[in-house]
């Protein structure tokens, strides 16, 4: 192997490591920019978290908005409240819910509670 | 053939020290110390002169105004689990510029600006049941104030109450559900101070009043229940510390002054001393600059965001690590 060849092997050898450098220190993928939602069984009801990449970033555990600790009473009723949220994020407005929000859903204080 | 190997060694060596040398930020001795990590969640979400508290490890925020609309959404921070969660509507009139405040984990908020009005009314918060009660009004509506939790009692004070800028302080007993005039406070009267807590003593200082920043600074013994004089926020000429509507908090027993507006919204923050009644300037604020922020804190960790600069309101929170380096790329 002639000194030519080994030393242009060394030269591809850094570009290679340049390269790699360079994309291990590239900002993170789009992925991680991602919302998505998850409905959580709390055994008496359910809650739902929102997710942006791997992140919790909003864990609902109660009706958004309620007094008290009022569950959603069915898994569609926590989802589709989960994915207004979404939709609210998705669009860059505010994640909050608003009474006239959770009407437009059908959701409303439990009776007695 | 061993002279082109040593050039080669000489080629690789000289590339490694590139490399490092490129992928090493400079260090500068001469910063302040402080180091601010993004945490944010909230985009999309931006609103200025919120009010809230801190009760163990969960930061309370609600209220405020987001440029169009004031608010009534009242929203939590788990510190420890990094994560927000939408709580009980504020039951008031939605509103901004209010006071908030924790007497032994019980949460406060009243008082503040409707957009037509200065108020009165007042609500507080328990975190157990998430439920608000209205409890008695403040004896005189102000936006703007002061309002701390200390000693088993509420104080409330200074503001703007549509007319005037004020000096007055309102003293209130959960047990009783009362508010009782305390009177002593020996500072002028003001718009958007900031208070801290440090060691059960209750520091004040900056605000505004008739378009000029108050450099007089106060400590309030809740024992005694008197004010005591501190050294004047430009008692070293190199202090920038005068300043509204800014934040302040308390963290590792030193007090912090941050953000706020001084003809216009800064992000500088000054570390207070209370043996030597120094202060001293820290890593300004990573996010934009900004006024009307909000910090919670549980006496080890704080962090701070929301607030706005000029029109634009800000959706963003950092926790800020006052020990550390400053980063600039977390």
């Amino acid at each position: 192997m002639s000194a030519t060849v080994k030393y242009s092997l060394v030269i591809v050898l850094f570009l290679v490591l340049g390269l790699g450098y360079s994309i291990y220190n590239q900002p993170v993928a789009n992925e991680n920019k991602l919302f998505h939602s998850q409905v959580v069984d709390l055994n008496d009801g359910y809650g739902y978290q929102i997710i942006k990449g791997e992140r919790i970033i909003i864990l609902q555990e109660y009706i958004p908005g309620l007094p008290g600790k009022q569950k959603f009473t069915t898994e569609k009723q926590a989802q589709k409240t989960a994915n207004l949220v979404l939709s609210k994020l998705e669009n860059g407005k505010s994640p909050i819910l608003l009474p006239s929000d959770l009407a437009e859903l059908n959701i409303s204080a439990v009776e007695g509670q | 053939m061993n002279k082109r190997k040593s050039y080669m060694y000489k080629i690789t060596g000289m590339a490694l020290l590139a490399m490092v040398i490129t992928s090493c930020s400079s260090d500068d001795d001469d910063d302040d110390l402080g180091n601010w990590v993004d945490k944010s969640v909230f985009d999309g979400s931006p609103r200025s002169s919120v009010s809230g508290f801190t009760i163990d490890n969960v930061g309370y925020m609600g209220v405020g105004y987001d440029g169009d609309d004031y608010l009534a959404s009242f929203w939590a921070y788990d510190i420890e689990g990094d994560y927000w969660s939408q709580k009980a509507d504020f039951p008031g009139t939605a509103r901004n510029a209010a006071v908030g405040f924790e007497i032994d984990g019980t949460g406060y908020i009243g008082s503040g600006y409707d957009g037509v009005d200065e108020l009165t009314d007042f609500y507080s918060y328990d975190v157990a049941s998430n439920t608000w009660t209205e409890i008695a009004a403040l004896p005189t509506a102000r936006r703007s104030a002061v309002g701390f939790g200390v000693n088993g009692f509420g104080y409330v004070g200074t503001g703007y109450d549509g007319e005037n800028d004020r000096k007055d302080f309102y003293k209130y007993d959960p047990t009783t559900d009362t508010w009782t005039e305390l009177v002593g406070f020996g500072g002028n009267k003001r718009r958007s101070a900031t208070t801290f807590t440090i060691d059960g003593l209750v520091y004040l200082g900056t605000g505004v009043s008739n378009g000029v920043y108050l450099d007089d600074f106060w400590v309030f013994d809740p024992t005694t229940e008197s004010w005591t004089s501190k050294l004047d926020l430009d008692e070293e000429d190199d202090y920038s510390i005068a300043r509204s509507n800014a934040v302040g908090f308390t963290l590792n027993g030193y007090g912090y002054i941050a953000t706020g507006e001084l003809g216009g919204a800064t992000n500088t923050v000054w570390e207070y001393d209370p043996a030597s009644d120094e202060w001293e300037q820290k890593t300004s604020f990573e996010g934009a600059t900004r006024q009307d922020a909000i910090a919670f804190s549980n006496g080890s960790r704080v962090f701070i965001g929301m607030g706005r600069t000029g029109t634009l309101y800000l959706d963003d929170l950092d926790e800020f690590f006052p020990l550390d380096e400053y980063d600039d790329e977390d």
